[in-house]
């Protein structure tokens, strides 16, 4: 456990000490205040667009962290072969993995927690309820999709060859991760078996981000909220994440420096 | 004497990275080698010869095609074997935005070093390294002199019983060369086995009990340094006359 | 050992790969009971890529809401007066295709439509639209009623239900003003400005308390208060 906390402790520090993070966390700042003016325009309907545009932010830039995040380490670990000197330390490669994970989620947190901050005050500023449970609910969700983009990204690092190929990977992973739920509706009642087959495969293997978009569902009427919903979700999460990164250590385990 | 490194028929046949490229690369070819407890075993070949690759079947980061590989009487996969093993890679990369301290109490971390004596041990290596006055500095302050000897301190961390070095003198100033091989015969003194590859012949000699040559991934020659500046006067006629005369 | 620990770990692996897909599959078919079936992509979003981009960042009501600042802009530009907001009703079917459950751009967009443009059909059949998506929000019925009884100049009945809807803190500030007009015809000019009084003292949109404001002058300045001591000191 110590060596995983060791490596935690090592990737949060590189990554969240790193420029290119801070200037992100400024924009990411930058971007939540800059819902204020817009909701200037909005009229009357200022609290929808300032959390609207708030929980929209906080998850796009709690995705560019975790890209970023895991860029720079790929990259150290690749190019710059630092993964050598660690691989022959006393340290087991799925240790490595875990505590590598843990940093880069510990990273993505700390974002995010100054960006609810920020769409909170923002949120008060224009006489909304900034402890609405609602929205402080849907923001731990997108963290919980993010943790479970994140075990994908470590998977795909395993596999990837190159930083390219591995952020196109990544970004694919989170457009179709959203989309899944919806492919599958929309091949249900007509198309092939064939297609229908790949469209379970897409389904079952990458992940299903659309359970964890709380965000775009605030006025559902349907219970979305609620407990029995809300922990099918999080289980599925954190069988998806120890799956993924299992499946890493496999691959990982078999890997030559 | 217990020899701490065997090396039996070893052999590293790379596969091709295009999926449609058929060709493999011999990196290494039944390789025979022992180094003994104690030694300073030096490898020297020309680039590209397979020196890297042997180390790194040595240390468990490439797994050999064929052939048997054993260090400390293990497998470098054990980790109980890792644990007693420093390796300090050619050109070694830490990351800017940490302190050196910060890097070391890292890697004090992986070995387990108990909390109430790391401060304590990472101040003494810092100042066998001569790094001690820099522990605060970040890592984009110090030279690329440091930054060596930054990994070489955390390759000797653990105290290890066997060192692997892989160009330790690379990019260094005179000074360094001489600091470096200062540590080295310390750590030869103290009963520790150190096997590195160099191509800076002049610091072999000062330092290796034995040595090899490899070329064109076989290992050609192996003498005592003793022998070997007997028979050739120097190690660079010793060296040029093996690799000349199988090319 | 060592073998035996991996293929271990191999089918524990993949039988947690077996639940987490059983769960997946439970909570799809949660998702898909609890949210209503516009929610989803269909055939018919094949045309829209904008909605099919939103759809992929996991985010309709940010589509809904830039859409909603482009129908205010478009509302607001003397350009598009002149032309008679033609375009309006596609500025609000834009919306409510991108976001069905924001209900507050029916009953805004409908008291526009009614209200100050008198296009009382157009406004019926966006009032309609929002109570097809969103049945249990009875206040779309309720400001169906009241553009009904506007078209049809039955003004008792349309000033009880905007009196009804201004109890409500999430009412259009149009309503606001349309009912302060209705009772400059129907009401004495005292009563008519204690109203604005209280419209100026308590909206929320700066652009009813400037009219407001406007009003109140106006009335003084005629001269037809009764008790304009009561109505200064109110002030």
């Amino acid at each position: 456990m110590n060596r995983i906390l060791a490596v935690a402790e090592y990737i949060f520090k590189q990554s969240f000490r790193n420029r290119i993070l801070n200037v992100l966390i400024i924009f990411a700042v930058f971007a939540a205040m800059f819902s204020l003016a817009i909701s200037e325009l909005a009229q009357e309907a200022e609290v929808k667009m300032v959390m609207d545009f708030g929980l929209f932010a906080i998850e796009i830039f709690a995705f560019l962290t975790l890209v970023l995040s895991m860029t720079i380490q790929i990259f150290e670990e690749t190019e710059l072969k630092t993964l050598m000197v660690i691989m022959v330390k006393p340290i087991k490669r799925s240790e490595y993995l875990i505590g590598k994970y843990l940093g880069v989620i510990t990273t993505v947190l700390m974002n995010l927690l100054v960006m609810t901050a920020v769409v909170m005050l923002v949120v008060k500023l224009k006489g909304g309820d900034p402890w609405d449970i609602k929205m402080l609910t849907s923001i731990l969700y997108s963290y919980m999709g993010i943790c479970v983009l994140a075990a994908t990204a470590i998977l795909l690092s395993t596999v990837s060859t190159t930083v390219p190929s591995w952020v196109i990977y990544l970004f694919f992973v989170y457009a179709l991760g959203h989309l899944t739920v919806h492919l599958k509706n929309l091949v249900k009642d007509s198309a092939g078996a064939a297609l229908k087959t790949i469209v379970d495969f897409i389904y079952y293997v990458v992940p299903n981000l659309e359970l964890f978009n709380l965000k775009d569902k605030l006025n559902s009427t349907g219970g979305i909220f609620e407990p029995k919903y809300l922990l099918l979700v999080f289980g599925y999460g954190i069988l998806y994440i120890v799956v993924s990164l299992a499946a890493a250590c496999f691959i990982f385990d078999e890997k030559e420096f | 004497m217990e020899n701490v490194i065997e090396v039996k028929g070893a052999t590293k046949v790379y596969k091709a990275l295009d999926f449609w490229n058929k060709e493999r690369t011999t990196a290494i070819e039944n390789v025979d080698l022992f180094v003994a407890k104690g030694e300073v075993f030096g490898l020297l070949g020309l680039n590209g010869a397979g020196k890297t690759t042997l180390m790194k079947v040595l240390l468990g980061l490439l797994k050999p095609t064929s052939g048997e590989v054993s260090i400390l009487g293990g497998s470098a996969d054990d980790i109980a074997i890792r644990a007693r093993i420093g390796y300090l890679p050619e050109l070694p990369y830490f990351p800017k935005y940490l302190k050196v301290r910060e890097v070391m109490e890292y890697f004090a971390g992986i070995f387990g070093i108990p909390g109430n004596i790391r401060k304590q041990k990472i101040e003494s290596i810092l100042e066998i390294v001569k790094l001690s006055k820099k522990s605060e500095a970040g890592v984009k302050e110090l030279s690329k002199g440091m930054q060596g000897r930054l990994g070489l301190a955390q390759a000797i961390l653990n105290d290890p019983d066997l060192l692997f070095l892989d160009e330790p003198m690379s990019g260094l100033d005179p000074l360094g060369y001489k600091e470096t091989r200062d540590i080295i015969l310390d750590l030869k003194k103290r009963g520790k086995t150190i096997f590195f590859n160099s191509h800076i012949l002049s610091e072999v000699e000062k330092v290796c009990d034995r040595v090899a040559v490899m070329h064109a991934s076989h290992i050609k020659s192996v003498e005592t340094l003793a022998e070997a500046l007997k028979k050739h006067g120097s190690l660079e006629k010793y060296f040029v006359g093996i690799v000349e005369g199988n090319s | 050992m060592v073998i035996l620990k991996r293929t271990a770990l191999y089918f524990a692996l993949n039988a947690a790969f077996a639940i987490m897909c059983v769960m997946n599959f439970l909570a799809t078919n949660d998702l898909k009971t609890i949210q209503p079936a516009w929610y989803f992509l269909s055939r018919h979003s094949y045309g829209n890529f904008g909605q099919i981009a939103a759809v992929s960042f996991g985010y309709r009501p940010l589509l809904a809401d830039v859409d909603y600042i482009s129908m205010l802009q478009y509302y607001g530009d003397p350009a598009g007066a002149q032309d008679g907001h033609k375009r309006m009703l596609g500025c609000l079917n834009a919306i409510t295709d991108a976001e069905p459950d924001f209900t507050f751009a029916y009953t805004y967009g409908a008291a526009i439509l009614a209200f100050n443009l008198k296009r009382y059909d157009e406004a019926i059949s966006i009032i309609q639209k929002g109570i097809s998506f969103n049945p249990s929000f009875w206040k779309l019925r309720f400001y169906l009623g009241a553009i009904i009884y506007s078209k049809k100049g039955d003004t008792l009945k349309l000033t009880g239900l905007l009196e009804e809807a201004l109890k409500f803190s999430d009412h259009p500030a149009v309503i606001e003003r349309m009912l302060g007009n209705i009772y400059e015809i129907s009401r004495t000019p005292d009563e008519t400005a204690q109203y604005w009084v209280m419209i100026f003292r308590t909206t929320k949109d700066a652009e009813t308390r400037k009219y407001s404001s406007e009003r109140l002058k106006s009335i003084i300045a005629s001269g037809r208060l009764k008790y304009p001591s009561i109505i200064l000191k109110s002030l």
